[in-house]
């Protein structure tokens, strides 16, 4: 599959320049962007946008909470990674599972194994070992303030922008209705010079510039409910508008490995707006999300 | 506002239909192949030293006008040019560095007509437009007009109805500040457009390049993702050939193919090894690498600190000094805590603290999403344990820490009760017969707290 030969590639080289990533992606017919966006939440490439380099994060074992002793190889992954590891996976004496295809993403590969043989596999394989990425992750998410996550800036008004809205995204809403009550604050994506940088327009018509750019829609609307929860099956539901920034992304990934699957319907009676769901993101770790971006989520229950 | 760099000059210059304007060496040049990167060059720096003027017959100057498009409402055009003396404009001054706001209701239907042309004995020129004005982002300037489509979106004024018509996706609702029948169509995707828009990529390929592949080094690739051979304007088809170095097998020459303009030329099926490729006519000479993997340098180099600086530029280089504080991928530097237990089977325990005080957890629902992958159905369970020192199940008793609690309340004495005569003892980096020893006793203090009540 195409993402597991760009991670091939990647963890071969090491490291590179964006052009580098995008010239390896569009040879093999992916989408740049969003392979950086997937492989960084799944933590094997991590992204530098200001040099504009990429460098592939060490192999990882992490112990995934609620997988029933899986875990989770995430990192480097170089050819032959697997046929190098398989006789370290016999020795420890754990499994690896067959690995899981995505859609977007390289295969998800799990080991079974108990927490004694866990570590001897990483002791043998020269991988770190680490106790429930997702959860640590998740603690050392900074705090949702414009001070903290934004600065003053001015868009250029010689380049394009187009408005956001938080439930929509880009489309417009069937009627403006729909629109949040009481929403002063708004979203705007101006096409600057390498790629759309989102600004928020606060009350007072004070611009701020926010480099990582999924924190817009949530600095714009603080409190907004745009997360779904079903504590039985674990599943947090997002709204596809209002992706989560990528250290949030990369706390509810590594909670399974997998990237979230899409979906048709997101709330009650709103067919039409477009949900992603990450399932096995534990109560903890739903709030540390969550309390990351000053939302709130309403249960719902899916299927299980 | 066209880029010196993405522009090739030269491509251009073949593919232009009037060359025979041009001298008969100047014709030779633009074609010599070994003289092509020099020609390139001369005409590269040339074109950059231009000032965008033309002379006119009577000795003046003549700039081209540039279009700048704010395409928010009201959407107005402007007018700018690398002028050195100003120029009058709808009875405003355009001057060096400048620019002038103009009306599109009155300029677009004269556009459509022909050349706008401004000033007296100076003078700038706005060049007929046609139906379609395409505008992308410069990175200097702006919105601004080209002539034809090369970015990944475009924005277009239109009063061609069956090109707003295809494209009402991308109708901004603009026509308040437009003439009568133009559109504004925001952001279209250039594959939308009809290829009359789109600036031919052939031309800006020079006759022969290397694409594609995934490259791990200077000309070398992964031997499973070798490039291929793009070929631009080409006078004649050209044979490829390839001098193979392999290991020990010494130099080995083959045809790779045919290559003819326009088309491309895979390498896929060369080895591992280095391979000089030419054509058969000496126009075309390179030499690429291919082997098995790379030199893996950089690993974990990149990551996220925990500082509002970096959090603002997103991840970024980690010093090594600093790295305790990073996360890197799924690695984070947290020392290794109290792991969770794991459960064999998915049935209840009873949890006692070393105060005595206990707790029931029931095992979570068989965890949905691990079903979708299809692992095994009766996977285990974990759980955290809190601050207990011994986890009784059914039939087993795990031993976290050797201590025996000062006192048992009901619930665990109950646990303890229900275990079999010879129990599973689990004791995970503890001693399993001290371990054992210290069951008995709470068993017995269970068994006596029952005869007591």
């Amino acid at each position: 599959m195409a993402a597991n030969r760009l991670l091939a590639w990647a963890s071969e080289v090491g490291a590179g320049s964006w052009e580098n990533w995008r010239a390896a992606a569009r040879h093999l017919e992916l989408e740049p962007s969003r392979m950086a966006r997937n492989l960084s939440a799944l933590g094997h490439v991590e992204f530098d946008w200001v040099s504009n380099r990429f460098a592939v994060a060490p192999p990882t074992l992490s112990y995934l909470r609620g997988a029933g002793g899986a875990f989770l190889i995430s990192g480097a992954r170089p050819n032959a990674f697997l046929a190098s590891l398989a006789p370290h996976i016999d020795e420890a004496g754990a499994a690896l599972h067959p690995p899981v295809p995505q859609a977007e993403g390289p295969d998800t590969l799990l080991i079974q194994a108990d927490l004694e043989e866990a570590a001897h596999l990483a002791d043998e394989a020269g991988c770190a070992l680490v106790q429930d990425a997702a959860f640590h992750v998740a603690k050392r998410l900074p705090r949702l303030a414009f001070h903290e996550i934004a600065e003053r800036a001015d868009p250029d008004e010689r380049f394009p922008r187009r408005r956001l809205d938080p439930t929509w995204g880009f489309q417009r809403p069937p009627s403006k209705g729909d629109r949040p009550r009481g929403a002063r604050n708004a979203v705007w994506w101006v096409e600057e010079r390498r790629r759309e940088t989102a600004y928020v327009v606060d009350a007072e018509k004070v611009w701020w510039r926010v480099p990582i750019r999924e924190y817009a829609p949530f600095l714009a609307h603080p409190g907004i409910t745009s997360f779904e929860y079903d504590s039985v099956a674990r599943d947090l539901r997002i709204l596809a508008s209002m992706p989560l920034p990528p250290l949030q992304a990369r706390a509810a990934t590594l909670a399974t490995g997998l990237l979230p699957l899409p979906d048709d319907v997101f709330g009650q009676g709103a067919a039409g707006r477009r949900a992603l769901t990450y399932r096995n993101v534990g109560t903890e770790l739903k709030e540390l999300i969550l309390r990351s971006l000053d939302a709130t989520a309403v249960s719902f229950r899916g299927q299980l | 506002m066209e880029s010196h760099e993405s522009i090739d000059a030269l491509g251009l210059l073949r593919a232009w239909p009037g060359r025979n304007q041009l001298t008969k060496s100047a014709n030779r040049a633009i074609f010599d192949h070994p003289l092509e990167s020099q020609v390139r060059a001369a005409i590269g720096a040339a074109h950059h030293l231009w000032d965008r003027t033309t002379l006119t017959a009577d000795g003046h100057h003549r700039w081209r006008g540039l279009l700048r498009l704010r395409e928010r409402p009201p959407v107005s055009l402007s007018v700018m040019a690398p002028v050195t003396s100003e120029i009058e404009i709808e009875g405003r001054k355009l001057r060096p560095q400048g620019e002038v706001r103009l009306d599109p209701k009155r300029v677009l239907p004269q556009l459509r007509e022909g050349t706008l042309v401004y000033g007296g004995h100076d003078r700038v020129a706005i060049p007929a437009a046609g139906s379609t004005l395409v505008f992308e982002v410069d990175p200097e300037v702006g919105l601004v007009r080209t002539a034809a489509a090369s970015a990944e979106h475009v924005h277009l004024l239109t009063c061609d109805r069956d090109l707003a018509d295809s494209l009402k996706d991308y109708d901004a609702e603009a026509e308040e500040d437009l003439p009568h029948g133009w559109h504004l169509l925001s952001r279209v995707p250039r594959s939308h457009l009809p290829e009359v828009l789109k600036r031919p990529e052939r031309l800006e390929r020079p006759p022969v390049s290397i694409e594609g592949g995934l490259r791990v080094g200077r000309a070398t690739y992964l031997v499973d993702a070798a490039p291929s051979l793009q070929a631009g304007q080409l006078d004649e088809d050209l044979v490829i050939e390839a001098e193979t170095t392999c290991g020990c097998e010494g130099v080995n020459r083959h045809i790779l193919g045919v290559l003819k303009q326009g088309a491309s030329l895979p390498l896929s099926g060369l080895p591992t090894g280095t391979h000089r490729l030419k054509s058969t006519d000496g126009t075309f000479n390179a030499q690429i690498r291919l082997q098995d993997d790379g030199d893996r340098g950089g690993w974990g180099t990149i990551g996220w600190l925990n500082e509002v600086e970096h959090r603002k530029l997103r991840a970024c280089a980690i010093d090594q000094t600093q790295r305790a504080d990073a996360i890197t991928g799924a690695q984070l530097s947290v020392p290794l805590a109290t792991w969770p237990v794991l459960r064999p089977v998915r049935e209840p325990v009873t949890l006692i603290e070393a105060s005595g005080a206990s707790r029931k957890v029931r095992p979570s629902l068989r965890d949905a999403w691990l079903a979708s992958l299809d692992l095994p159905p009766d996977g285990r369970w974990d759980l955290d344990p809190g601050r207990a020192i011994w986890v009784i199940g059914k039939r087993d008793a795990l031993c976290l820490a050797l201590a025996s609690p000062k006192q048992l309340d009901e619930q665990a004495g109950r646990a303890l009760r229900r275990l079999p005569e010879h129990p599973i003892v689990r004791a995970p980096g503890v001693d399993r017969a001290k371990a054992a020893m210290l069951l008995q006793s709470l068993r017995s203090r269970a068994a006596n707290m029952a005869l007591e009540s």
